[in-house]
């Protein structure tokens, strides 16, 4: 009887496990951003065509052969359970015969072998067919990407607009990134746009997509880098072509010059303060390189690459706060009183 | 009459072969069956340490913001729980199931070299505690197991931290290329007369591909460690960019070694699953020839694969191609033994013990993982999938179902042959269940949340990210999941004193382990058997044993030999008789040689030439005493 038991517990156990990932595969494809299976160029479609074949397949493979394994342990039960007893279920296996070797040897060539070359070369067609789809052509729109300790540095080269972490592309245009890091090894990851291509310091790499749907896609750093690799993220935001023309004129022009109250108090005291020996703001006193330029600041989405919203609020936590929601942010935590942090938001904030 | 057909003589054996007595005997042993124990109860404690610190990081990932842990904690603990699982579990545990199996399924009484066997112990043992002393300081490794450069250099992590690890690959890779020398040399020299090589076990030729595996793969990873510590001690620039190195060549390196150790671990896991399913199928496994053949396949192939983890990096396309399709190959092996198991399942009648339990678990599992391993060997699809939380699903469910797994199954068959008690068959179901189903609670989810866009190695998230309820679950899964292989350590510790007597062989299996007591003597067989079939204990009763006279046994050790602490060297595919060996007495010299290499690498560590010194004196001290023994003092 406890055979039987063990049996269908064990069947039951299958149930459970397949009715589980049924359930949490199902979860993963209702819901939006990030996915790698809601793509949203020619680039990630291919890719994602490519997984729901294998995905299928493997479906397919997997109840197969379960199914060969628990149609085995079904085939003869043992009727004794006794250890050791005579003609029980611990006997002393007889030598099969000719004809059992053969159907043994069958089933395993056909199985082990014959099978599963078939699926490789249907994968492997699949493959090379992806890979060349994906494989880039011309670009029209090319954007630096500079990895950095940890956010992203971005400079569109034929129209000198600088930022950070937040990547404006045109819809329908073919777009390359040049990533470049000149610190440790980062990777580039929007799973909406394409696969990951790693940022590896002393070689250049590249990385085209062409986003088909305006839209705001994640994305984030997929190498470890440090302490601050989970807070590396950043987003691209495809533009239809004349939203993308107005932005990049908008961030092409040097920075607002600062109304009267609290931004000009905020802008004052920034160009005097430390701040101005790391950041950008062009057109004005502040022109370090070693953080992200803030010249359109205030344009922009999220603060710390994307670890807050960019809100006033967000944006005074950030700065009384820094290390707290950024552990090893390279930015130091800086003294600031209130009145400093709110004339420092309101100048940020004004930076459209 | 040369051929006897019971034990002779066990009382003169047993004084040649004893140990010396407490301490002395502790630290002198070279009995491969002491040692092999104590490989697995090591690797078991840091086994259980390293689940712990996966719970801890499941913890701080239940939940979006989570507060339990800091990114600079959170990345020590994934750096030594992966570099545990590998150095300090995986590898050592099999090491150890070999140790203590090889020898006995061969008709051997202990290794080729058993003072060596004893030297690979105590310097895993010592690279082991130097690892974890980087906890006890607070300064534990924190640059991923994999210890990628640029991040990893005096640079971007100055500080002991990435030295502990560093050093301590190098140091415990002595201990694993020392071990898988003496298992080659013991599969092919020490075999029982008569056992040619198609009648070797499965779980033999498992040890041995593991072994080849080893010899040729771990040198790189020195390689690459001693690298990395030479431009972090001493200023060279091998892998520094801005100074001409190549931060890709660490990646070659690392994978050269880092996907054969996959198939290192795989194997013999696997060669354990063919010992087990043919005994609980009460069948012989089918296909024994085509089973021998993959695993010597995977062992070749595993050397064409290693840049499919290096898909992303920008390699040209065509060359990646080649990685790809090898990748894809590796494949059939492992079809071709899964197929044989359930051939032989098929054609037999299955008792539901817990070892079977665990290798059927196994196949459940395995066949998942060895399917996503398909996916992700195809280009395009890694270059989603890789360095997300997929790939942390794959890699558990080969690493962790598919090893881990087999392995429990492991400890449930052969704990009875080394401690004479038998574990729990209840509390072994229990325990498995609960591995079997959380174990799925817990990884499967992880394939949807990499899909999803979740990346590895990151301490924490987002609450809008929609990855919350998976982590949630996949925490769930793993706690209870660590509780499953609670039950199985309740259940060893409970069977030392209460497990029902084993007896020689409780599953009545075919190999030779099998054919003595329960634990053995320390001379492992009284007397040599002869061997003329793949399932000796099945189809050769009563066991010829060769003690005397001018058969086979007698041409390889005589009666004296026999009756001496001497096992027989065999020659040739058939094994056939050649001379007998002379087993070293216990030594201290082992342990001697591996402290003061231990103290090398303390100096090392902390820079100490004092210390450095001290210990290459003990070192060179005990090579030349041991060299000096063994060519100038030996009877």
């Amino acid at each position: 009887m406890e055979v039987v038991t063990a049996r269908a517990i064990l069947l039951r156990g299958g149930w459970v496990a397949m009715a589980v990932g049924a359930t949490t595969l199902l979860w993963g494809c209702g819901s939006s951003s990030p996915s790698t299976v809601d793509p949203h160029s020619p680039e990630a479609s291919h890719i994602a065509g490519l997984f729901w074949l294998m995905l299928w397949m493997s479906v397919g493979i997997y109840v197969l052969v379960l199914g060969f394994v628990v149609v085995s342990f079904r085939a003869r039960q043992s009727t004794s359970r006794e250890r050791g007893s005579v003609g029980g279920a611990w006997d002393v296996p007889p030598i099969g015969d000719v004809s059992d070797r053969r159907r043994s040897a069958r089933f395993i060539i056909g199985g082990g072998l014959a099978l599963p070359i078939v699926v490789l070369i249907v994968v492997g067609v699949a493959t090379v067919r992806t890979t060349n789809a994906v494989r880039s052509g011309p670009s029209v729109v090319k954007i630096d990407v500079q990895a950095e300790r940890w956010w992203w540095r971005l400079t569109y080269p034929d129209n000198g607009v600088v930022t950070a972490n937040e990547i404006h592309v045109p819809v329908g245009e073919s777009v390359e990134l040049t990533l470049t890091s000149d610190n440790v090894i980062h990777s580039v990851w929007v799973p909406e746009l394409n696969g990951k291509t790693d940022v590896i310091p002393g070689q250049t790499n590249h990385m085209t997509f062409t986003a088909d749907a305006p839209g705001t896609y994640r994305g984030q750093c997929a190498e470890f880098c440090g302490i601050g690799h989970a807070l590396m993220a950043f987003v691209v935001i495809a533009d239809l072509p004349a939203d993308y023309a107005r932005w990049l004129a908008a961030n092409e022009a040097p920075a607002v010059a600062p109304s009267a109250g609290a931004v000009a108090r905020g802008a004052s005291f920034l160009a005097s303060s430390s701040c101005a020996g790391c950041h950008n703001i062009a057109g004005t006193a502040a022109v370090g390189t070693l953080g992200p330029d803030l010249t359109h600041f205030g344009s922009r989405t999220s603060i710390g690459a994307d670890t807050l919203p960019n809100t006033p609020g967000d944006l005074s936590h950030w700065l009384a706060d820094t290390q707290g929601v950024k552990r090893g942010a390279l930015m130091p935590q800086i003294d600031l009183t209130d009145a400093q942090i709110n004339d420092l938001v309101a100048y940020l904030e004004s930076l459209k | 009459m040369s051929l006897l057909h019971d034990r002779p003589h066990a009382g003169e054996l047993d004084p040649v072969w004893e140990d010396r007595h407490g301490l002395i005997g502790f630290f002198t042993t070279v009995d491969h069956k002491r040692v092999g124990m104590r490989y697995i109860y090591t690797s078991f404690f840091f086994f259980f340490v390293a689940g712990l610190l996966a719970l801890v990081m499941r913890a701080q990932l239940a939940k979006p913001n989570g507060v339990v842990v800091g990114p600079d904690l959170f990345n020590q603990l994934f750096t030594m729980h992966g570099t545990t699982m590998i150095f300090l579990f995986n590898t050592p545990v099999l090491a150890g199931f070999g140790n203590y199996l090889l020898p006995m399924m061969i008709g051997a009484r202990d290794m080729a070299f058993p003072r060596l066997n004893a030297f690979s112990y105590w310097i895993f043992l010592f690279a082991g505690i130097f690892i974890y002393i980087s906890f006890v300081v607070g300064k534990a490794p924190n640059g991923g197991w994999f210890s990628y450069v640029p991040l990893t250099n005096a640079t971007y992590s100055p500080g002991v931290n990435l030295d502990f690890w560093g050093l301590g690959v190098i140091f415990v890779g002595i201990s694993t290329t020392a071990g898988a020398v003496n298992f080659i040399v013991t599969a092919f020299k020490m075999r029982a007369p008569g056992m040619a090589i198609n009648q070797l076990p499965i779980f033999v030729w498992s040890i041995i591909g593991m072994a080849f595996m080893v010899v040729f793969s771990v040198p790189v990873l020195t390689v690459a460690a001693a690298l990395l510590e030479s431009d972090r001690l001493f200023g060279t620039a091998f892998y520094d960019p801005t100074r001409g190195g190549s931060a890709l060549l660490y990646q070659h390196l690392f994978w050269f070694w880092g996907h054969p150790e996959v198939y290192i671990l795989f194997l013999p896991a696997t060669g354990m699953v063919s010992a087990i399913i043919p005994v609980f199928s009460r069948r012989r496994l089918e296909g024994y020839f085509w089973v021998a053949s993959s695993l010597i396949a995977v062992a070749f192939i595993s050397f064409g694969v290693w840049v499919h983890h290096m898909f992303a990096t920008g390699l040209p396309s065509t060359a990646m191609g080649v990685f790809s399709a090898a990748s894809l190959v590796i494949a059939l092996p492992s079809a071709i033994q899964y197929f044989a198991w359930i051939a032989t399942m098929w054609e037999g009648k299955i008792n539901f013990e817990p070892p079977m339990l665990f290798a059927l678990g196994f196949m459940v599992i395995f066949l998942l993982g060895g399917i996503t391993g398909i996916m992700v060997s195809s280009m395009p699809f890694d270059w989603q999938a890789t360095d997300s939380y997929f790939i942390v699903a794959h890699l558990h469910y080969v690493l962790n179902g598919a090893v881990v797994f087999p392995i429990f199954g492991a400890l449930y068959y052969w704990l009875p042959k080394m401690t004479g008690r038998m574990l729990n068959a209840r509390l072994g179901r229990w325990s498995f269940w609960i591995m079997f189903i959380f174990f799925n609670v817990s990884f499967f989810p992880m394939h949807v949340l990499g899909l999803r866009g979740m990346p590895r190695r990151v301490y924490t998230y987002q609450s809008w990210l929609g990855w919350n309820w998976l982590n949630m679950i996949a925490s769930v899964g793993a706690a209870v999941f660590g509780i499953g292989t609670g039950l199985t350590l309740i259940n060893v510790l409970w069977s030392r004193k209460h497990g029902a007597i084993a007896g020689d062989n409780p599953w009545r299996a075919d190999t030779l382990e099998w054919s003595t007591t329960s634990p053995p003597p320390d001379y492992n067989f009284a007397a040599v058997p002869i061997i003329a079939s793949r399932h000796p204990l099945w189809d050769q009763q009563p066991l010829p044993l060769g003690v005397s006279g001018p058969e086979l046994a007698t041409e390889s050790l005589g009666v004296t030999g026999a009756e001496q602490r001497q096992t027989p060297i065999t020659g040739g595919l058939d094994a056939s008789p050649e001379s007998g060996m002379t087993v070293p007495q216990p030594s201290a010299l082992p342990i001697m040689l591996a402290f003061g290499i231990a103290v090398f690498f303390a100096g090392l560590l902390v820079s100490a030439q004092i210390v450095l010194i001290t210990g290459a004196a003990i070192g060179v001290t005990g090579l030349t005493r041991w060299a000096w023994h063994t060519e100038v003092d030996r009877p």
